[in-house]
């Protein structure tokens, strides 16, 4: 319920606007929840599949308390597909009864996708939500692509950073959107982000079909108080 | 460190970890571990029961002996004796392709700081016992680690400017990728969360 909307004239309103603040301010035992989810890749293809892995999901939490998880692979690799190595996740939250918060972290690297169609020394996906007095926020700062090349091209020298949801064409393949983010939540009581770095949309050549997806460098995290 | 009861209890594998240390890394004797440039009496001086969690990313630059990109996770419950009552780490140095995970804790304390905008914020200082690998394979060795940490307020982060920092220093004096101080950095993305 956005403060906006609350405030008008008269006494009902008034009585209405004072139950919003109330509303906004922690109350303990509230709808309080936290999560928190990271991998290195996933892929599905008509040849291939890789389910999300290495996994970290943030376990349920109750006030007060606070989790970590974590999850590493040396080796990465779905033939055809993406090759990688050093692929390490993890995720935390808390919720008290003042705040909540989660933040997750996804890095890969040496990463190959399609035999060298899409490569970067590493990538880093970080994210985190939080819900305090101050407000809900999310963001994804500290995420990064190092030496990132599409189709030849390269877009980044050393660690930088792509505009969320850059997209662009993979002809004969489909195309990929960088820095793919979602945004939930309504910014008051609760918050939530998810950031794909590097995802792949295959199509079939001919009617354009969705044939398969590679996502590689996943975080999200969320937040409700 | 002789400061606590507390540490004898803390350090339940101690014995058994020491037995467990392989030389995977340049070793230098043991030296007092050195207090972290903005020092402000913690480390023996006490506790205020508290949690902390967090995660997030540091970019440490090459004035530090340990530079280049780290991330992290964790997650410490301490109580108003200054006993760790839970708490996992975990930390990764980019460029050397090192990977840290708590293993036993050493001591600990809590306290306040004001940073140079003002903002007061809720820190710990942790010693602790964690396994290592440098490059691919398993945790093969053993260090000794200082942590410290500082939640100034949300968000905790912002490209280079925190406010929330995060400190990482190995403290047996190895040398080589992977080892050494960040010195007291300012998150580049995450968040500490104190509560």
């Amino acid at each position: 319920m956005k403060l906006s909307s609350i405030f008008s004239t008269g006494p009902v309103a008034i009585s209405a606007s004072l139950l919003g603040l109330a509303a906004l301010a922690a109350a303990p035992g509230a709808a309080q929840s936290v999560s928190g989810r990271a991998y290195g890749a996933y892929v599905k293809t008509l040849l291939v599949s890789q389910p999300q892995s290495p996994l970290s999901v943030l376990p349920a939490i109750s006030s007060p308390d606070g989790e970590l998880a974590t999850a590493n692979a040396d080796v990465l690799s779905v033939p055809d597909a993406l090759s990688s190595d050093f692929v390490n996740t993890s995720t935390s939250g808390a919720i008290s009864d003042a705040e909540a918060g989660a933040q997750s972290t996804a890095s890969v690297a040496d990463v190959s996708i399609l035999d060298g169609l899409i490569t970067a020394k590493e990538l880093i996906a970080n994210v985190t939500s939080s819900r305090s007095g101050s407000g809900a926020v999310s963001s994804a700062n500290g995420s990064s692509f190092e030496d990132l090349t599409v189709a030849g091209v390269q877009l980044t020298v050393g660690d930088g950073t792509i505009a969320p949801n850059t997209r662009m064409s993979l002809p004969g393949v489909g195309y990929v959107v960088l820095n793919e983010e979602r945004r939930t939540g309504d910014d008051v009581t609760s918050t939530g982000i998810v950031v794909n770095l590097i995802h792949v949309v295959l199509t079939d050549p001919l009617t354009g079909a969705r044939t398969g997806d590679i996502i590689v460098g996943s975080a999200s995290s969320s937040a409700t108080f | 460190m002789s400061k606590r009861i507390s540490i004898t209890r803390l350090v339940a594998s101690g014995i058994a970890a020491g037995a467990l240390l392989a030389v995977a890394c340049d070793r230098q004797p043991v030296v007092a571990p050195a207090k972290p440039s903005f020092w402000g009496g913690g480390g023996g001086s006490g506790c205020t029961a508290m949690k902390f969690t967090g995660g997030g990313r540091i970019d440490p630059d090459e004035s530090n002996t340990l530079s280049g990109k780290m991330t992290f996770g964790f997650n410490l419950f301490v109580d108003d004796q200054c006993n760790v009552t839970k708490g996992q780490f975990e930390v990764v140095h980019h460029p050397s392709q090192s990977r840290y995970h708590s293993v036993s804790f050493q001591s600990v304390s809590t306290f306040t700081e004001t940073n140079d905008q003002g903002q007061t914020g809720q820190c710990f200082d942790l010693f602790l016992t964690m396994r290592a690998a440098h490059g691919p394979g398993d945790f093969d060795h053993e260090h000794p680690v200082e942590i410290q940490a500082c939640d100034f307020g949300e968000p905790g982060s912002s490209p280079g400017t925190g406010p929330d920092t995060w400190w990482f220093a190995t403290t047996d004096g190895s040398t080589g990728g992977g080892h050494g101080d960040t010195g007291n950095t300012p998150l580049t993305g995450g968040n500490i969360q104190a509560h």
